[in-house]
């Protein structure tokens, strides 16, 4: 009986023999060679872990790569035949396209109107009825303001005073009186 | 580019548009009646004065008793154009600065007047507010301590 060879071993600790050579070196097995034959499984038992253990690792990232790759992919494969865009597609996308000017302008604009609202005289002009023609009554509502003199100015010589002649009521405003009289013609 | 930086532009403009009234009352019509002015014996006061009747019975016109129409214009005046009614004696000039019509009173109009002596010096140069209607009387103590006067209404 010969001893066995350690590429022997190794094959048979691998499952790499086929029945008939397996069972002849089993057979020629002494205590030596077991305790090799053992630690050969024990040795392969941990490769292969270690291996299993890295190609799982590697499993996750190359899962990821495909990911990656197929977002790059698929726009390209979804894009369909190209048609030609209407009117209102092509307006649609402009607004898409610059959603923030169309957005600035209309805050602006609002804000302006807002202002344009806010100043605008008060009342309406083209409601009012004249006074002295036909009817021509006043609303009662239409509050009267006493007649105001901003500035008189006059030539040396002579000197100017402002009077206001109160009125009755609504129908009779008060009157500006803005009389200039020479100095000389004061003295007499 | 252009049409972003159109647009906003646009968009302001047609809402400044939109918000501000279509016209401002920019003109106004006025009556202008020169008035000379007297002591006399019988007081007498002439029915184109009518409106004014009562105010020149009270002071400081009812220094006079006597008053007659020299002449009468009507005119229209407008914003920041003057106009200078013709008169007898003397001349004046009006211009309408401003028109302020609020909701709830009478229209005020702020009127630039400056007034000529019968000698051609100027008199007077004023700024007055006053509301659309009422008179606004202005003039000059004569060295006979005549008046002349000018009696101005003007309304939208």
């Amino acid at each position: 009986m010969t001893k066995p060879r350690d590429i022997d071993l190794m094959q048979l600790a691998d499952g790499e023999l086929d029945a008939a050579s397996a069972a002849r070196v089993e057979s020629s097995l002494d205590d030596r060679a077991r305790e090799k034959l053992g630690a050969l499984r024990d040795l392969g038992t941990v490769v292969r872990g270690h291996l299993e253990l890295r190609a799982d690792e590697a499993d996750a990232r190359l899962a990821r790569m495909w990911g990656e790759i197929d977002k790059q992919i698929s726009p390209a494969a979804k894009v369909p035949a190209k048609k030609k865009a209407g009117a209102w597609e092509r307006f649609t996308s402009w607004i898409d396209s610059h959603r923030g000017h169309v957005m600035t302008g209309l805050v602006s604009a609002g804000a302006v109107a807002a202002i344009m609202w806010w100043v605008r005289p008060g009342g309406s002009t083209t409601v009012y009825v004249p006074e002295g023609g036909g009817s021509g009554t006043q609303p009662a509502s239409l509050k009267r303001q006493a007649p105001q003199v901003e500035s008189l100015d006059t030539p040396e010589g002579s000197s100017g005073n402002v009077f206001t002649i109160e009125g009755d009521g609504d129908d009779d405003g008060s009157t500006t009186v803005i009389l200039v009289t020479p100095d000389d013609v004061e003295g007499t | 580019m252009k049409t972003k930086r159109a647009l906003p532009a646009l968009a302001i403009a047609a809402f400044a548009f939109i918000a501000w009234p279509a016209h401002a009352q920019s003109t106004a019509q006025c009556t202008a009646i020169e008035l000379g002015a007297t002591h006399a014996s019988s007081p007498s006061i002439p029915s184109e004065l009518k409106a004014l009747d009562k105010k020149l019975k009270k002071a400081p016109l009812s220094s006079w008793n006597s008053f007659k129409v020299m002449s009468s214009s009507d005119f229209t005046i407008e914003v920041n154009k003057p106009s200078s009614p013709k008169l007898a004696a003397g001349a004046t000039t009006i211009i309408l600065r401003d028109v302020n019509a609020r909701e709830g009173k009478r229209p005020r109009l702020s009127l630039s007047i400056t007034m000529d002596g019968q000698s051609g010096k100027r008199i007077f140069d004023s700024k007055v507010n006053t509301d659309s209607g009422d008179f606004i009387v202005y003039g000059e103590t004569l060295a006979n301590d005549d008046g002349h006067f000018v009696a101005l209404s003007c309304k939208l």
